[in-house]
This record gives structure tokens, C-alpha cells and sequence, in this order.
């Protein structure tokens, strides 16, 4: 299996974060409170569709909502791949990281 | 124990070698082999080369894309830098692009029309075996083209040369239109009449109904899909009948086939086709004719044999022996811009090709002009900027990386007036189609040879705008540049001024070309035609109106009675149009040949309502005559001409049968367009053959005076589609050409003049600016502003002074030409250039003054100190 | 700061990992060991030139060697602002996974 990018990381991990109210504002929010960081929407949506595309995650139209004109709302959700994907993230980043407590500077001492 | 040495395999070691440079060749294959070495000591020989093959060949996405990564970068750069360099010098970025981009887009539009013009008929599968049949005929008038010819020389070229496949004969009345009815509708429409071959030689597709099958039955009639839609809406008007109304008869026809509409760029289009019969055949005796060659026939070849034919057939149009006719197959695909045909009765309205060659010209000028201005901003500009490459080179920019950039920059400048002039194309297409009056729409946009031409245009202009300065820049010597010893040499300048007078002759050639132009069409326009043209309503179409011809002296009282109608005149002709011509009984004194006459047909009041003059004899009586003996006014031309003493009272045979006597002489009137020598020109009276009335008019109240003509129509012939139009709209047709060439002209004047001008300001500014410690020096010594300003300004004006030397006499020669197209024509004054001459100086001075004037004036101590 | 994306935070950490004898070969066989995948030279040599040119790595020659023809080995070193970079990958990623023990389906 090829491994996730960062962002797919972050992203998907946001979806399981937000458990059953995973959608595009709270994803972005969660995204925020993780890295710190904004992204646009743009991002954000781009990889969500390519994670689907993969079957990593589920789109889940919810009932027509009157706040959005009548229209669905689109939660998204972990497939069992999209799990596996990240557990497999998770131990790769153990073993590269295994007995790294702190990079030491002595590479300056060169 | 020695290690076995062996070098890793060589073909992998080649295409590293070719696709990594230097130290990361270097750092890759040391690294790889050093694991080669060490695997061959312990492994099989072929694992290890095994490995490294494998190896190799999975690094190649990696280098390649690595590549790929860091050219984009280097290119990257080199934009920004562009980009930043152009927003560093705005003024001249802006000038530069600007005058590029409508350059280029007047460039652009040019070659869209004259693509146009050229793809007439081409559509055709046919086109290059197709041809028509032109007859050639001397007369004492000049020599007479025609595409009308006998009816049956077609077919006798089909059956007697193998080489002709097939041929086919058009047919039209000279007034086209005819007169039917559906249901209760009626319509107007040019009826065609066409041999069933047509089909199968021109690639009219069908929608409905077989072309091959379509005409071959007698009275069947086939439509194009546009006059389907008009008159049938979604309905198939396959079988149904439509009637014809013809004088007193109605003819019932069938319609049989829908066909496609012909392209706009077909020589002639057709919407309505009947089948041509021995009826029509019989009342007129010739018609246009098509051939179809077969492949590998020789047109020369066959024109060859003509002569014979026509003999042995006995074709000929002429009844006298002595009159020479001469035969030609013209091609199908030179009909448009070739034709060259004698009079305005053929069917098509053709163009010529040397509007085409004109307006070429024109464009490539333009582009030239353009071009050379961008060469000329961009190494004027180029020695601005010596510090910068000296900099940069000291500092270890190679010649390579400077010429590329400098090369990337004006090609980025050349990009994007690409972009601008091709928003310019999209927004002033509708209105250069408007003035050109052929509809050209995005579409032939998509032509993948425009697009080649397109991105020649560019890479030319590209290359040669930015080539030279750039390849002049990069190869400075950097000590030379930092010391300031290198300066605008003489040769520059040199150069410089070639620039700036050949772009001044072109906008002086240009300006003297459209005066001459727009004083020839004032001519026109202000010329006594001989006739009237103001104030006058014409009603057309009114031939097929049976209630209109019964009426019709009614009607002429009836309209009499509103005090703003002064004259009322009814006739087959228009003074302008006429629609018979031919031979009449009456000799040329000189040659002895019959005559060809223009003839009109009239009725009493039309000599007057026209304004035409007698100068001999009467006018027409209203006593009535028998039938068979017409009174006729001939004009002075044909007076000179016709053999004879007394001409007043002469009578003569013509149509066949009838007898005409001349009562009178009018003074000579423009009966064809400027173009042609008046012609010899007879006025028939007789009233009945009514195709127009015309309605003179006073200026006041005119709308109700319209309202009022068509209540009075609808009263007497209430079937009468009510179709008006002012004669002098109507006599302007003839001069649509030229209008044409007017506007154009003038457009191509004042974008000549824009774009000299802009390259003059830019050159001004840095002549300016090249010389700022010189004008300061001379104001410290006490020079004033006005010498100063006329220092610096004596060598533009000896730039322009000299433009005018080239230009005046290529001028001259160019407009002389083209008025030979006109028998009546203005005379080059030397006026004309003469103002040119000062309104271009003046132009440029007052271009240049701005900056010149600006240096004159500076602070000496500045300039002086600005080093 | 741009986050380091996942290869090159995985070529930071091998050249980390085999600092003082970081090369081509050394690096690969660490990445291999850390996550059980081959790399082609392609990609790293690659990775490690971009490295360099954000500022992530040094190069660093050494002297001529014979077996190399006389020419250098070439060595990779992080910079601070490399390993700065890895650091900070490291909060990120602490923070994003602070908490989940295990992931479950729901």
C-alpha cells in the first residue's frame, strides 16, 4: 500500500476526530486546531474527493436541510481501508521515529 | 584473495550518462558502484549486473522528473524576472505591447478577410475539375466578358470531348425575383432555373429528397433549408405545390428536395431551383454554364478545341461573323476574385483580387511597421540598461543566461500583446465584418493553418524584436560597460533613423493613399450623375402585381394629390440599373457593327422626375402611337456614334420586331458606375413594363409621406408586399467597394500614424535622455530652451522630411493605378501630399516636443551631476 | 513553515540516522530498514537535491577517493533548519495523534 501523503494523514485524521459531524467547516477546524494552520477549502475538498476515490472514506448525504436551500449537507466518514491506511501511518512513523527522543545538534559539530 | 574486477554493465552506465550531468553523474554511479563491487565478490556475476540494471532503470522517473522539476524552476525565474523587468520600465512595456498588440490584431483581421475571400468555392469536392464558361467578345465599347452563353454548348461539349464530364446551365431572369404563392402567403424569392446535373456536380448536400433524383421531372422546384424554414417552420415542404405567378399565367410546381444552404462563401447561392426546360430555354437563348473535367483533363487543352466546336455546332451568341468571340474556361475557385465580367447582370456579386493584394499589402505593412517600431524600443531601450548587464556580468551572469533572459523577456512582452491583440480581434470582429460586408464569424478561427500562421507571427516577431538587441546586450564587455565607454555609437543611430523614416513612409504612403481614396469617393458622391439622387422613394418588386399595372395610372394620380408628392414615374429601369442590353438596328458609323445600347424603358414622366436633359429635339408626346413604332431618346454618346445625318427622327428595328424613332437627344448621364466610360444609351417609352416606381418626394413630413404612398398602395393593389427604399441608398450600392476601401483606409491611416508616433516617443524619450549632460553642458554656456529643443529635434524632422522623399513618389504610382479604375476620376493633386508631408511633420514634432522640450528646460546642475 | 511531506521527512530522517556516513547507498538501505520499501537512487538523489535547495541539507565533499577514480564521495548532512523541520513534524504529528490510542470503526 502506498503510504498517505501529509495531508491525507492530517485530513483523514480530522474526519476521525470530528467522529459523526465530519463535513467540510468542521473538518477545516479540526485541521486548524491539529497544525495550527488554515487551509483553504479548496484543499480540503480536493483531497477529501480523492480519499473517497480510494475508498478511504464514505460521503454520507444527510436529509435536505432548509438552511442550505433544500439541499443535503455531505458528512464524511472512515471506510475500514481508510483505518488501515492510517494505522499503517501510525507504525511507519514509530519505527522511523523509534529511539529519536530528541535530534541532537551534534550534527552542527561537524 | 583478489577481487574480481569487473566493470558494471556499459548500456545502463550510457544512459546514465546522458541523462545526469557532471557531479550528480559523478555522485550516482560512484555510489551504485561501489555496491556493485562489493556484490560481485560474493554473488553470481549476473545478479550483481542484474541489480544494477534494475537499478538504473528504476531511477529514471526520478531523474527525469528531477529534470523536468528544475527546468520549470529556471523558467520560473526567468518569468519573474521578466515580469519585473517589464513592470520596472511600465512606460515603454505599455507603448511596446500596445503597439504590437494592434498591430498584430489589425494583422490578425486582415488575413481572417483575406482567408475568407480566398476559400470561395472550395468547399466544393469538385472544386479544382470545375469550371464556367466565359465568353469574351470585341466590341467598338471595349472588350465584353460575359458568362452568358449558348444554351446548348454545354451539352455539345459533353458529347463531343471525352474530357467533359458533365455539364450544367444556370438560369435567371434579369429581375430575379418572382412572385409565389402558399396559401395565403406570398413570397418574393430569386428563382433559379438549373439542368438536374448541378446536383451532382457542385456538393449541395440534400436534407430531404434525392439530389440525384430532385430535378429531373418537369416543374419540380427545390429548396434551401433557410427558405424551408422561412416559409414552412418545422414542416417538410417535400410534395407540396407551389404556384408561380408569371404576368397573366400561374405555374404549379412541386417541390422535390430540401437542400443545404450554400456557404456564404460561394460565388453564387441559390435558394430556390427549378428545373431549366425547353421553355425557358427557347425565350432566352443563353445562360451561365458549368463543366465538369475529368481527371487529368487539360482545361488549356480543351479551350483549345472550342473554336471548332462552337463552329461545328454553330454556338455562336453574335449573328454578325465579324464580331470575335472568344472562349474561356474559367475555374470555379477563380470566379470570385477573377472574374473580371463586363456587366452588372451577372448573377453574382464577385469581388476582385486585387482588393485582396491591396489590403495584403497593407496588413504585412502594418506587421512590418510594428515589428521594426518593437526592434526599434527594444535596442534603443537595450543601452539603457548597460549598467545593469555590466553589474551582472561582473558579478558572473554568463552570456548564455543574459541572452536567454533578455530573450524571454521580449518574448513574454511578445506573448502577451498576443493575448491582447487576440481580445482585439474578438471585440472588433463585428465591426470589421460589418465594414468589409462579409460575415466572418470566430469559426475560421479554428482553421489549424491560421493557427500555424498565428505562431509564426509571433515567433517572428519574438525572435526578430528581441534577438538583436538581446544578442547585442549579452556580449558587452562588462569593464567596457561599467566604465560608461560604451555609448549609442553612430551605427546605432544609424540604424535608428532607418527605422523611424521607413515607419514615417509607410504612415506618409498610407495617409496620401487614403486622402486620394476618400477625395475620389467625395468626387463620386458630389458628381452630377446626370441624374437626380435626393428626395427620391422608390418601389421595387412591382412587375408581378397584376393590380399595380392595372392601376397604374391611378395610382400615379392618386399619389399625385399629396402636396409633398412632385412626380411620379414608372419604369423597368432604374437611371443606374438597367435591364436590357443588347444590339439594336442602328450601325456604328465607324465600324459598321450594330451597336450595343443600354436600354431603358420608360414612361413619360421619368426623364423629368430624373432630372435628365435634352439638348436636342423633344421629349416624348403623349399622343399615343401605334404599338409598333416607339418613340426613343438616345444620349449624346450614342449620337456621336451612330452613323447617320439626321438622327432626329431616324427610326430603327430593334427587339426583332419593333420600330423605334428617335425624337430627341438627352445630354449624357452616368447610366454605369464611374468605373466605365458612359455607354451608348437609349430611352424607350413604354409604359407598361412597369418594374419600379419612383417617387419624388418633398423634404418635409417624410414619414407621413411614406404612410401616405403605402395606404394608396395597399388601396389599388392590396396584395402588394410594400417595399420602399431611397434612391440614392440604392445608387450607393455601386460604390460599396470603394466606401469600403475608404473605411478601411482611413483606419489603416490613423493606426499608421498611432504606431509611429509611439515608437517616436519612446526613441525621443531616450535620445533625451542620451544626451542630458550634453544639454546641460550647453545651457551652462548659455544656450536657451528653443535652440535646445531645436537641436534635438532637427534629427527627427530630417527623418521625417526624408520619409516624405520615399514616400511621395511610391504614393503616386500606387494611387495613379487605382484611379485608372475609374473612366471619371479625380487628378493627384500635389496638394494632397504636400499635406500629408506637414501633417506628418507636424505630428512628429509635436510627438517628440513633449520630451524634448522637458530636457531643454532641465536643471543644468541635475543633469550635470547625474553621472 | 511548510510542512516536510512524508518522502522527505523519511530521507531527512535516514540521513539523520546515518549521520557521519550519510551517502546514496547508506541512505537507502536505511530508508529500507525504517519502512520496508526500496527506493530507486532516482528518487532519493532527487529528494536530497531539493533538500539541499530549501536549505533542509548540506553536501558535503570529501577528499578524493581511489576506488572512486580520484573523485569525492558525497555525503549528506542535516542543517539546523532540517532538523528544525523534522521537529516540528514531530510535534505535528504528536499532536495530531495525541489521544488516539487505538482507531476504531464506529
Amino acid at each position: 500500500m502506498i503510504l498517505l501523503s501529509r495531508a491525507e494523514e492530517i485530513i483523514l485524521l480530522a474526519v476521525y476526530k470530528q467522529g459523526s459531524n465530519a463535513y467540510g467547516v468542521t473538518i477545516r477546524e479540526q485541521v486548524f486546531k491539529d497544525i495550527g494552520r488554515h487551509w483553504s477549502f479548496g484543499v480540503i475538498y480536493k483531497t477529501l474527493k480523492k480519499m473517497k476515490a480510494k475508498g478511504y472514506l464514505d460521503k454520507i448525504s444527510s436529509a435536505p436541510v432548509s438552511e442550505r436551500g433544500g439541499r443535503s449537507k455531505y458528512y464524511y466518514e472512515l471506510t475500514p481501508e481508510g483505518i488501515s491506511a492510517l494505522e499503517k501511518i501510525k507504525s511507519v512513523h514509530n519505527s522511523l521515529w523509534k529511539g529519536i527522543d530528541e535530534l541532537s545538534i551534534e550534527q552542527k559539530a561537524r | 584473495m583478489q577481487a574480481k574486477k569487473q566493470n558494471p554493465p556499459f548500456i545502463p552506465y550510457l544512459f546514465l550518462k546522458l541523462l545526469l550531468k557532471g557531479e550528480d553523474f559523478y555522485e550516482f554511479t560512484d555510489d551504485i558502484d561501489e555496491v556493485y563491487r562489493y556484490m560481485i565478490d560474493f554473488k553470481p556475476g549476473w545478479r550483481a549486473k542484474a541489480w544494477y540494471w534494475f537499478r538504473v532503470l528504476e531511477s529514471f522517473p526520478g531523474i527525469i522528473m528531477d529534470k523536468v522539476y528544475w527546468r520549470f524552476l529556471m523558467f520560473r525565474n526567468y518569468l519573474k524576472i521578466a515580469v519585473r523587468n517589464i513592470k520596472r520600465h511600465k512606460g515603454y512595456s505599455v507603448i511596446n505591447i500596445a503597439g504590437l498588440s494592434v498591430g498584430m490584431a489589425a494583422f490578425f483581421l486582415i488575413s481572417l478577410y483575406v482567408q475568407y475571400e480566398l476559400s470561395f468555392d472550395r468547399y466544393h469536392e469538385n472544386a479544382d475539375k470545375i469550371f464556367r464558361v466565359i465568353r469574351e467578345r470585341g466590341s467598338s465599347t471595349g472588350n465584353d466578358r460575359s458568362a452568358f452563353i449558348h444554351n446548348a454548348l454545354g451539352p455539345a461539349m459533353v458529347e463531343d470531348f471525352p474530357e467533359a464530364i458533365s455539364s450544367a446551365r444556370i438560369f435567371r431572369w434579369h429581375v430575379g425575383e418572382k412572385f409565389f404563392a402558399i396559401g395565403e402567403r406570398s413570397l418574393y424569392e430569386n428563382l433559379y432555373y438549373a439542368d438536374p446535373e448541378f446536383f451532382e456536380i457542385f456538393s449541395i448536400p440534400f436534407i430531404s429528397g434525392n439530389s440525384k433524383k430532385a430535378l429531373t421531372e418537369p416543374y419540380s422546384i427545390v429548396m434551401s433549408e433557410r427558405l424551408a424554414g422561412k416559409h414552412y417552420g418545422n414542416e417538410n415542404p417535400v410534395g407540396k405545390i407551389l404556384n408561380l405567378q408569371e404576368g397573366a399565367t400561374q405555374y404549379t410546381y412541386k417541390i422535390t428536395g430540401v437542400f443545404k444552404d450554400m456557404p456564404e462563401n460561394s460565388h453564387l447561392t441559390m435558394d430556390l431551383v427549378t428545373r431549366l426546360d425547353k421553355s425557358i430555354m427557347q425565350a432566352a437563348d443563353s445562360s451561365h454554364t458549368y463543366v465538369l473535367l475529368g481527371k487529368g483533363a487539360d482545361p488549356d487543352n480543351l479551350e483549345q478545341k472550342l473554336p471548332a466546336l462552337l463552329h461545328k455546332y454553330d454556338l455562336r451568341l453574335s449573328l454578325d461573323d465579324n464580331v470575335k468571340e472568344r472562349y474561356f474556361l474559367q475555374p470555379l475557385t477563380s470566379i470570385h476574385l477573377h472574374s473580371h465580367l463586363s456587366d452588372n447582370t451577372q448573377y453574382s456579386d464577385n469581388s476582385d483580387i486585387k482588393y485582396i493584394y491591396i489590403y495584403s499589402s497593407i496588413a504585412l505593412l502594418i506587421l512590418v511597421v510594428v515589428c521594426l517600431n518593437y526592434w526599434n524600443l527594444s535596442t534603443a531601450r537595450s543601452f539603457q540598461r548597460f549598467k545593469e548587464v555590466g553589474i551582472r556580468k561582473a558579478v558572473g551572469a554568463n552570456r548564455r543566461q543574459l541572452f536567454r533572459q533578455f530573450l524571454g523577456e521580449s518574448f513574454l512582452a511578445t506573448i502577451l500583446s498576443l493575448v491582447v491583440s487576440i481580445a482585439l480581434v474578438i471585440i472588433f470582429l463585428p465591426v470589421f465584418s460589418g465594414i468589409t460586408g462579409s460575415k466572418f464569424n470566430l469559426g475560421q478561427l479554428g482553421n489549424a493553418k491560421y493557427f500555424l500562421m498565428i505562431i509564426s507571427a509571433v515567433v517572428f516577431v519574438g525572435v526578430v524584436g528581441g534577438g538583436y538587441p538581446a544578442f547585442h546586450l549579452s556580449s558587452f564587455r562588462p569593464v567596457n560597460i561599467l566604465k560608461g565607454t560604451s555609448k549609442y555609437n553612430a551605427k546605432g543611430i544609424l540604424v535608428r533613423n532607418i527605422l523611424v523614416v521607413t515607419q514615417f513612409s509607410i504612415a506618409i504612403i498610407i495617409i496620401i493613399s487614403t486622402l486620394a481614396i476618400k477625395h475620389q469617393i467625395d468626387f463620386i458622391n458630389k458628381k452630377d450623375m446626370g441624374f437626380d439622387r435626393e428626395q427620391i422613394l422608390v418601389l421595387s418588386k412591382v412587375k408581378y402585381h397584376k393590380e399595380v399595372r392595372r392601376n397604374e395610372e391611378s395610382i400615379k394620380t392618386e399619389l399625385k394629390r399629396n402636396p409633398n408628392i412632385t412626380a411620379v414615374s414608372c419604369s423597368a429601369d432604374l437611371p443606374n440599373s438597367i435591364i436590357w442590353r443588347g444590339n439594336i438596328d442602328l450601325l456604328d458609323k465607324n465600324t459598321g457593327e450594330p451597336v450595343p445600347f443600354n436600354v431603358y424603358t420608360v414612361d413619360h414622366e421619368f426623364v423629368d422626375l430624373y432630372g435628365i436633359k435634352i439638348v436636342e429635339g423633344r421629349k416624348f408626346s403623349r399622343d399615343f402611337h401605334p404599338d409598333s413604332i416607339k418613340e426613343v431618346l438616345i444620349n449624346e454618346t450614342a449620337a456621336k456614334v451612330i452613323a447617320g445625318e439626321a438622327l432626329i427622327g431616324e427610326e430603327f428595328r430593334f427587339w426583332g420586331i419593333r420600330t423605334g424613332r428617335i425624337v430627341g437627344v438627352v445630354k449624357d448621364f452616368h447610366s454605369r458606375p464611374l468605373h466605365y466610360p458612359i455607354p451608348p444609351t437609349f430611352i424607350a417609352l413604354s409604359p407598361g413594363s412597369t418594374n419600379y416606381i419612383s417617387i419624388k418626394i418633398n423634404p418635409v413630413d417624410i414619414p407621413k409621406t411614406i404612410d401616405y404612398i403605402k395606404r394608396t398602395m395597399k388601396k389599388f393593389a392590396p396584395s402588394y408586399q410594400f417595399d420602399y427604399h431611397f434612391f440614392d441608398e440604392i445608387f450607393g450600392r455601386d460604390y460599396q467597394n470603394e466606401r469600403m476601401m475608404g473605411k478601411i483606409f482611413g483606419f489603416f491611416m490613423l493606426l499608421s500614424i498611432i504606431i509611429a508616433c509611439m515608437g517616436l516617443i519612446g526613441i525621443s524619450t531616450l535620445s533625451a535622455e542620451q544626451h542630458t549632460k550634453e544639454i546641460g553642458i550647453r545651457k551652462v554656456l548659455g544656450a536657451s530652451v528653443p535652440s535646445i529643443t531645436g537641436l534635438l529635434s532637427k534629427d527627427f524632422a530630417k527623418c521625417v522630411l526624408f520619409a516624405n522623399i520615399i514616400a511621395w513618389p511610391i504614393a503616386y504610382f500606387v494611387m495613379h493605378r487605382w484611379l485608372q479604375n475609374f473612366a471619371y476620376r479625380v487628378s493627384l493633386g500635389i496638394g494632397i501630399f504636400v499635406l500629408s508631408g506637414l501633417a506628418v511633420l507636424g505630428v512628429a514634432l509635436l510627438t517628440v516636443s513633449y520630451q524634448t522640450i522637458k530636457a531643454a528646460t532641465a536643471n543644468p546642475v541635475d543633469s550635470l551631476r547625474y553621472e
